[in-house]
């Protein structure tokens, strides 16, 4: 089964090859595979070809494509090791190193410009694949933290579009919420 | 101001700077449709996934917006709030708002509205206290040590002048020391008329019993009622009508009743005599 290829087609028709087990990493796609509406090639009309290869990168990390990895997406399988008694301590300090190693792989492929976090993103959104969207999303809520809404425009990019009614009434809101902390 | 004083002072002074900017990219179908990106790729749709106008299209989807916004504290959120009107929108969702409330708690609901929005925007362990119904031999003290905390801040958090006089209450607020408690609780919004103030309270046992106490209540002044009718009816040797009535046209105070009663009794007097 793991052999079985299939053909992604980006939004501006160039193919790329998946393996079907790295491919079920994505929720939308493995209804496409289940529901037996593969017939060659699958066109993702909302994702380019350059985010594309990162989406598939990341599903073969994810997919089950090697033995190991399947064993973190079947989490039911590794608690039932825990209670047998033949329990292997290796096997944990392996499962640990790997674990360690997938963060590290992880660090290095969010290593990119904003443009294809947020391609990213979408990407993930779309095709449902949740491990890759919990990442870029975590990345892009680091960016909102701790700064304020000035800094946070200018890190999206984003201009206020409130009218000055509105910055007033938000300057009220603002003191109302500076007086509740003064009694505290 | 409060902590983030110089913060607020940049923002709003960007604010004043530049109050005629309304080109909010995101959020803004107009301006999306308008780039130039989005002019190649005419069959796409305004709000699907495509390699269009610069960085903006996965902060005007809500769907990627919200997932981002739920990684956020409450602080963070409100001030994620202040930066255009979609986000406003997005972030003031009360779902969203209500679990970065609860999430650095564990709590498990939150229920009740308060007045104000801002009321999700400090989730502070102050926000929270103990409901605990007042029984018989409580004292202030008491339930300091039950619930270990300090004397001074049950008095403080229920406007208490002195440690006397908490049977007049029905209950008392007991501030958390202990924030593991709303591991996996549920809280109640509500606005306690001695600490003045919105407050999410736990039960601890079992939920509010709003609707049992105020029946309760009715109960009682009826019985109270009855015994001052009964009281007002010995000192002015009348029947029940007569006391009701003196009762009544004073407003329920007997004080007040008597007075007028004897008014009227020396009245009489006078005019038969006269």
């Amino acid at each position: 089964m793991s052999s079985t290829k299939i053909f992604l087609k980006s939004s501006d028709d160039k193919t790329f090859e998946i393996d079907e087990t790295a491919a079920r990493a994505s929720e939308t796609l493995k209804n496409i595979i289940d529901g037996g509406c593969l017939d060659g090639v699958i066109p993702l009309p909302n994702v380019s070809s350059n985010i594309l290869p990162k989406v598939i990168e990341y599903c073969k990390k994810h997919g089950g494509d090697n033995g190991s990895s399947k064993k973190i997406a079947n989490g039911g399988v590794d608690k039932d090791k825990e209670i047998l008694p033949d329990y292997d301590e290796e096997e944990d300090k392996r499962e640990k190193v790997r674990v360690d190693e997938l963060k590290k792989w992880e660090e290095e492929y969010m290593d990119f410009d904003q443009q294809v976090l947020y391609d990213l993103m979408l990407a993930a959104n779309y095709l449902h694949i949740k491990g890759l969207l919990d990442l870029t999303v975590e990345k892009a809520a680091s960016m909102i933290r701790g700064r304020t809404p000035d800094q946070i425009r200018e890190n999206f990019n984003i201009n206020s579009d409130f009218t000055p009614e509105e910055e007033e009434e938000m300057i009220l809101i603002e003191d109302e919420w500076d007086d509740e902390w003064a009694f505290d | 101001m409060g902590c983030c004083g110089e913060d607020d002072d940049d923002f709003f002074k960007q604010l004043i700077s530049n109050p005629n900017h309304h080109d909010c990219s995101s959020g803004s179908t107009q301006n999306l449709i308008s780039t130039p990106q989005n002019l190649q790729n005419p069959s796409m749709d305004v709000d699907v996934i495509s390699p269009m106008n610069s960085n903006f299209s996965a902060l005007s989807c809500r769907d990627t917006l919200r997932a981002i916004f739920e990684c956020l504290p409450v602080t963070d959120l409100a001030r994620a709030a202040c930066v255009c009107r979609f986000w406003n929108s997005v972030a003031s969702d009360r779902e969203i708002q209500t679990k970065a409330f609860m999430s650095p708690w564990k709590l498990k609901d939150v229920i009740g509205n308060p007045s104000s929005g801002s009321f999700w925007r400090d989730n502070s362990l102050g926000r929270f206290a103990i409901s605990h119904h007042i029984l018989r031999r409580d004292t202030v003290a008491s339930l300091a040590v039950k619930y270990s905390v300090q004397l001074m801040d049950i008095k403080r958090l229920n406007n208490m002048m002195s440690d006397h006089g908490i049977y007049s209450r029905e209950r008392l607020l007991i501030p958390l020391s202990i924030p593991d408690i709303l591991c996996n609780r549920t809280c109640y919004v509500e606005f306690d008329s001695y600490a003045k103030r919105e407050v999410a309270v736990l039960y601890l046992e079992g939920g509010p019993d709003g609707k049992l106490s105020s029946l309760m209540n009715r109960t009682s002044t009826k019985r109270s009622n009855r015994r001052v009718i009964d009281s007002l009816k010995r000192s002015m040797r009348v029947d029940d009508v007569t006391a009701e009535y003196y009762l009544s046209i004073s407003n329920g105070d007997p004080r007040a009743a008597l007075a007028e009663f004897s008014e009227d009794l020396s009245w009489e007097q006078r005019t038969i005599l006269s």
